[in-house]
């Protein structure tokens, strides 16, 4: 077991590389020369290339990538394009923004989708499951940040319950006030992810022959719902969950445009408008970083609750 | 009646498209009443992007700069955007570009993907290795962030989007013509055809393709539905199809920008999105529950 948790942590040092170098190479191929892009393309060629030199440019690429791996590794992304400020400094300051958004998000979804998906899988084919159903295909269906938008039309807009732009500060419960409205927007679009997958999910170990079991020896129908079924069902829930958190970082992107919010995704799509490299480039890595290793984390719980799964 | 079975290949014959309008996936399709209104909604989509000409009451770029940001009345139906252009012409019209993203990049990524799973998972070995570990980490990517990748590379447009938004669904792709690959290739009667001499082409396009092509019939139309909405979500960011051109996507952000002079902007551009969406996931819901009754529905 200690070794097979090991063996998966070493996996994420490989998978970083992989995404480390597929960042570097994508990035070297959308700016061309850093150094044109910081100067202009009016600079005089002596100027370039002082800045080639400074920067390390004009030295092999495959040096290069080796240094920005180095770096990398030290948390050091180089300096933004447009402020002159440290890449890393930045992308750590909206980290928490972000993070903040994403586990409300994730909570709320969790706590609307798991109760209803395990009432439609319960009582399938009822009138509850048929609207859940339908609702849930809905909340598939719509981009998280149009539901954001309809939010802000109507408890921000009109209502006047909650803020139209969303600065979190203060303490808990000011922060969490400008957090609510986004964090909704995403967290019912995940209930609906987790509505459907813990239902089908349940279904599938309804029907498994250890249910019919448990039935025929006389447990009650609750029982074997809540204790046999219930809990079979949400290993693969489980996994789906954990690989819905990259979704939903990458959905902040647009949500924390949606609400004027300040966090790594709207980071990342200024820098992208305007051509900020580094800052691209260390806000992909952030990014990356942390769905790989949620993504690990997850992989390593679901050996923890699924004991059939074997470590080899 | 008995149904006609498939014929040629004795695999999975409850996911291959086999045995025409009385095949008993497409009389099960016809029953799924939601699946069979995705069709209609679809159909009718399509139909208003081919004669958008027609149906626009206004030319989508015409601007009336008196009548700017104005709610919906008798002569705009829909209402106005920031350059008194008429929100309803412009939806029609935006229906365009997400139905050409949406299908272009899915066919893209379907035709590309099948080849290099396809290859992978029948050629294995050291290639397969290479090809699975980087889908693996693709596939742990969500697609708007590998769309904004590639975005940044190739710089907005929408061209750039259709090849973004495929780069972004291959490793689907790849993993899902590889998985069947791999199993096929060890069944007798493909191990019979190479006994026989059949050629490798010959193998992978005669008797292996028609054995995947369900799931991945499948999983394009839930997946188209995905491409329009990274789409939308690329253009909405002001990285996809660009202004003049309408798209629902960027009409949307027009549409934040003037919220609180004219929200119905906003409104129905994103309803435009969802109603489309919404219709193909119903007939990627419909089409995998009526190929194969046994898998589960996620």
């Amino acid at each position: 077991m200690t070794a097979y948790i090991a063996r998966r942590l070493l996996s994420i040092i490989p998978t970083l590389l992989i995404v480390g170098s597929l960042v570097f190479f994508v990035m070297r191929m959308a700016s061309g020369d850093p150094a044109v892009a910081i100067l202009g393309a009016s600079a005089t060629q002596e100027a370039l290339e002082r800045l080639r030199a400074e920067m390390g440019l004009d030295r092999p690429l495959l040096v290069q990538y080796g240094e920005f791996l180095l770096n990398a590794v030290r948390g050091d992304f180089g300096r933004s394009l447009i402020t002159g400020r440290s890449v890393a400094e930045q992308v750590f300051r909206a980290f928490p923004d972000t993070l903040e958004l994403v586990f409300w998000g994730m909570l709320i979804g969790t706590v609307i989708g798991l109760p209803t998906g395990i009432i439609a899988g319960v009582r399938h084919n009822s009138i509850f499951d048929y609207i859940s159903r339908i609702v849930a295909l809905l909340g598939l269906s719509m981009p998280a940040f149009y539901l954001g938008i309809l939010l802000l039309l109507a408890f921000a807009i009109h209502l006047q319950w909650f803020p139209v732009i969303s600065a979190p500060r203060g303490g808990f419960f000011e922060r969490m006030y400008y957090t609510f409205l986004p964090a909704l927007s995403l967290g019912l679009i995940q209930a609906s992810f987790i509505m459907r997958m813990v239902r089908s999910s349940l279904l599938e170990v309804l029907q498994e022959d250890y249910i019919r079991t448990a039935h025929a020896k006389g447990v009650h129908p609750r029982r074997v719902s809540y204790h046999h079924a219930l809990r079979n069902a949400l290993i693969p829930v489980i996994t789906v969950m954990g690989l819905y958190i990259g979704t939903l970082l990458a959905g902040t992107v647009l949500t924390e445009t949606v609400f004027n919010r300040p966090g790594l995704g709207r980071l990342l799509v200024g820098a992208i408008q305007q051509r900020d490299y580094p800052l691209i480039q260390g806000g992909l890595m952030i990014y990356a970083a942390v769905i790989v290793v949620v993504n690990t984390l997850v992989d390593i719980l679901y050996g923890v609750v699924d004991p059939t799964i074997r470590y080899d | 009646m008995a149904a006609r079975q498939a014929t040629g290949t004795p695999a999975a014959d409850h996911a291959t498209f086999a045995g025409g309008w009385n095949a008993p996936w497409f009389r099960r399709f016809r029953r799924d009443k939601m699946a069979v209104a995705g069709v209609i909604v679809v159909l009718l989509l399509t139909l208003m992007a081919v004669f958008a000409p027609y149906l626009a009451p206004y030319d989508p770029a015409e601007q009336h700069i008196i009548y700017r940001l104005r709610g919906p009345s008798e002569q705009f139906r829909m209402g106005t955007d920031e350059f008194g252009r008429d929100v309803l012409s412009r939806i029609i019209y935006g229906s365009r570009a997400s139905l050409i993203v949406g299908l272009a990049s899915v066919f893209l990524a379907g035709v590309v993907g099948t080849v290099i799973g396809g290859l992978s998972g029948y050629i294995g070995g050291r290639f397969d290795l290479m090809v699975s570990s980087v889908v693996n980490v693709l596939m742990s990517f969500p697609s708007l962030l590998l769309g904004l990748m590639v975005v940044v590379v190739l710089g907005p447009g929408t061209t750039n989007v259709i090849i973004a938004v495929a780069l972004s669904l291959l490793p689907n792709f790849i993993r899902l013509a590889r998985g069947p690959v791999l199993a096929l290739r060890e069944r007798e009667f493909i191990v019979a055809c190479r006994a026989m001499g059949a050629s490798t082409t010959r193998i992978l396009f005669k008797h292996v393709l028609p054995n995947i092509l369900g799931p991945i019939s499948v999983m394009s139309t839930l997946w188209i539905a995905t491409a329009i909405r990274t789409e939308a979500s690329l253009s909405f960011l002001g990285l996809g199809v660009q202004p003049p051109w309408p798209s629902w996507g960027n009409m949307i952000k027009s549409g934040v920008d003037n919220i609180l002079s004219n929200p119905w902007l906003a409104v129905y551009s994103g309803l435009a999105i969802t109603v489309t969406v919404l219709a193909f996931n119903v007939i990627g819901d419909g089409l995998r529950d009526a190929l194969d009754p046994k898998q589960k529905t996620l």
